[in-house]
């Protein structure tokens, strides 16, 4: 009778689980993802630059996307438009300020799953001031290429400096948006 | 001969009057340089907020207790008042900073505040003298200079409406206690200027030594009895 009643919770067991879905979490991919960023230069061309380091992480829940999350973190420091002079002072005071903001980080409060994508709402903080700002998210879908599973998710954001607190001085000749590219693919963490 | 050295006269005193003009000009036209943002979260937000007033008014309080206190006491508290001050403010400083973030650089903070509180403490007892106030109005602009050099515009100008500010109501002024006051808190803005250079600028180590090192001579040489004698008092 112990025997039968001990086989009958070891299958429940094993029926139950299979039946439980994990969350699938992804680490950014540095090699194969971007996150650049261009500002108008006297409103006549565009400034292009990117980020070198940045890292996150991606958890992706299929059958609730409510319970999914998004989370970046972008190292100011390794800002690149390709002119190191021009780098240097954009990690100073005048403009980053990276040595009292050092990260500019996004953190997801809300997710929600539309047409080829994600709408994601989160937390964006910038030379330390935080916004809550909501974009599309597009992509998501799994490949397994390259002996690992991975997505891919793009989405471009428009923000305005002079919300981020960035010294109105220095929003002149480079122009008060500027827009923030995001194409980033995730590798299944093992 | 004698045209040469006229000509010579006439184009120094057209080069100081151009400079000082543009001088007077950055001076006077980037106070708002010196406008902080609320609530201060940066560098130089804090010490336009906290750090100097908080300088000053020690300053303010020291100069008041002067006449009711011995010399003695007068230099054992103030030095003591100052380094405290210093390390208290060079902390203030670097808030929330990555300077203050995972390991420390406590090293460099003591270095700068035991420098800056002797700079500070020399300077404003040596009040009698125009010189040092002249000197630390200088020093102000190098600073600037300094700043601006390694790439913060803002942080650098925003030097030269102190050091008019500095110079002007400490040369203009014929309390000797009011001159202290203001060396005191030029003296001040010159250490926490560097500090923040060095900390949030691109001022290298061997810049900010070299420029502290000069603070300390100009201190040193504020300090000499042959300046003293000098006085103008």
């Amino acid at each position: 009778m112990r025997f039968v009643f001990g086989a009958l919770v070891a299958v429940v067991t094993v029926t139950a689980a299979s039946f439980v879905h994990a969350a699938d979490v992804y680490d950014y991919d540095l090699v194969h993802s971007s996150v650049s960023f261009k500002a108008r230069f006297l409103d006549i061309s565009w400034i292009h630059g990117r980020f070198n380091d940045v890292s996150g992480k991606f958890v992706l829940d299929r059958e609730d996307p409510s319970k999914s999350s998004f989370q970046l973190t972008i190292n100011v420091d390794s800002v690149d438009t390709a002119n190191e002079k021009r780098d240097e002072h954009l990690r100073q005071p005048d403009y980053f300020d990276t040595k009292q903001f050092p990260t500019i980080e996004f953190v997801s409060t809300k997710v929600k799953a539309v047409d080829g994508g994600y709408e994601v709402t989160g937390n964006f903080t910038m030379h330390g001031v935080t916004k809550e700002i909501t974009f599309p998210f597009m992509g998501g879908e799994e490949v397994e290429k390259m002996g690992a599973k991975r997505v891919g998710f793009g989405t471009e954001l428009r923000l305005k400096r002079s919300d981020f607190d960035f010294d109105p001085q220095a929003i002149g000749n480079i122009g008060d948006e500027a827009v923030i590219i995001i194409d980033c693919a995730g590798v299944k963490a093992s | 001969m004698a045209l040469l050295r006229a000509l010579a006269v006439a184009a120094t005193v057209l080069v100081v009057a151009a400079a000082g003009l543009v001088a007077m000009g950055l001076a006077f036209g980037n106070p708002w340089l010196l406008l902080p943002r609320l609530p201060p979260r940066s560098g130089m937000d804090r010490f336009l907020l906290i750090v100097w007033p908080a300088a000053c008014l020690l300053e303010a309080v020291l100069a008041g207790l002067r006449p009711r206190a011995s010399a003695m006491a007068m230099a054992v508290g103030g030095a003591a008042l100052r380094l405290a001050m210093a390390g208290v403010l060079g902390w203030g400083l670097l808030w929330g900073s990555v300077h203050l973030r995972g390991e420390p650089a406590w090293l460099p903070l003591m270095l700068w505040s035991i420098g800056a509180a002797f700079v500070w403490q020399v300077l404003p007892r040596h009040t009698s003298q125009h010189v040092v106030t002249a000197a630390v109005a200088l020093a102000l602009v190098a600073a600037g200079v300094l700043i601006v050099v390694g790439g913060w515009l803002k942080g650098g100008l925003a030097a030269l409406p102190l050091a008019l500010a500095i110079g002007v109501v400490g040369w203009r002024a014929r309390d000797e206690q009011l001159r202290g006051v203001v060396i005191g808190c030029g003296a001040a803005a010159l250490v926490a200027l560097v500090a923040l250079g060095h900390f949030f600028g691109r001022v290298s180590t061997l810049q900010a030594g070299l420029m502290a090192t000069s603070l300390v001579a100009v201190a040193a040489v504020a300090a000499s009895t042959w300046t003293r004698g000098d006085g103008g008092s």
